[in-house]
């Protein structure tokens, strides 16, 4: 899983050790969604993002709408909307699918890019859902969820405390480290850091993200 | 971000270069680099444009420009997917940014104003 021997390029370990630990968590059972359900959740992520007709294991309607949502239009969220799906799935359920298809897409954006095929989905491992508490203080401000800690993109999944540090990993083996960000001079694999804002600008302002 | 790192490290950046092809971004691959965000969020499944990239500022920095373009893909849906508010002193901050890139005609623009 994951060797990326098609792709003419040398990729770091800690990518490659990221991309496996990240598929062997999509199969395993999460906070509010069982394993099955995340692989089917990663599965119609991967065939919206491609634009493809993929058979879809079931799952309830607005879950369905939140991936495809999610995949292929990011943007177009609102505080109605999220209020609407968070009703019926509850606010736990929807942030754990936003966490599996944004890694989803991540992880499928770089293997494409540095010229390897889409990594198939494990297997789902079986057993129920295991429940985790939300943190006690968690709270909106401004935002449309409720999250503990500061407003910012390494708590917005905080309310799924499991969903959040998959997606952290993810994040910052892709991007960079929290200490990292701290200089404005840092330079990773040979790519100095205005260099990478110029990437993450492009692709902030191709996906219409304000923030 | 990129206005900070370009003004600490005494670099000077073209933003327009991230929005209009024709113009060079201003840093070493510039240009290369934009061509291959703009792949990230395109479609098509047999391009390689980090190669582009490697023959320009070599194959590590290509894989790293790869690898953020799939984190900035995760991470631009956790802040759309979350309603994640841009303050007031942040958009203040970076008014000609926002009007460079015309960031104020997309859809989350005056959230947390």
């Amino acid at each position: 899983m994951f060797d990326f021997a098609e792709s003419p390029f040398d990729i770091p370990q800690s990518i490659a050790d990221m991309c496996r630990r990240t598929w062997e968590d999509l199969a395993e059972p999460g906070t509010t969604w069982t394993g099955a359900d995340r692989i089917a959740i990663a599965e119609r992520a991967r065939d919206t993002r491609l634009d493809r007709d993929g058979e879809t294991a079931e799952l309830p309607p607005a879950a369905v709408d939140v991936v495809d949502l999610m995949s292929g239009a990011p943007a177009t969220t609102s505080r109605e909307w999220i209020d609407g799906v968070v009703a019926e799935l509850g606010e736990q359920a929807y942030l754990e699918i936003v966490g599996i298809v944004a890694r989803v897409v991540a992880i499928d954006t770089f293997t494409r890019l540095v010229g390897v095929a889409p990594e198939p989905f494990p297997e789902a491992s079986p057993g129920p859902a295991v429940a985790e508490p939300p943190p006690a203080k968690a709270r909106k401000g401004k935002a449309w969820v409720n999250m503990a800690g500061f407003p910012v993109p390494p708590n917005v999944l905080s309310l799924v405390p499991k969903a959040q540090r998959a997606t952290n990993l993810t994040a910052e083996t892709l991007y960079m480290t929290g200490a990292q960000m701290e200089s404005p001079d840092t330079t990773i694999d040979t790519l100095h850091r205005t260099q990478i804002e110029v990437v993450a600008t492009t692709v902030s302002h191709g996906n219409e993200c304000f923030y | 971000m990129l206005r900070w790192s370009a003004q600490e490290t005494g670099r000077t950046i073209d933003f327009s270069g991230i929005v209009d092809t024709t113009v060079a971004p201003g840093i070493a691959g510039g240009a290369e680099l934009v061509a291959l965000a703009r792949a990230a969020i395109g479609h098509d499944v047999d391009a390689v444009p980090a190669q582009k990239v490697a023959s320009v500022i070599g194959p590590d920095a290509a894989v790293r420009a790869a690898a953020v373009a799939g984190a900035f893909e995760l991470y631009n849906r956790i802040v759309d997917a979350t309603g994640l508010p841009v303050g007031r002193v942040q958009r203040e901050r970076l008014a000609d940014v926002v009007e460079t890139l015309g960031l104020d005609e997309f859809p989350h623009a005056g959230h947390g104003v």
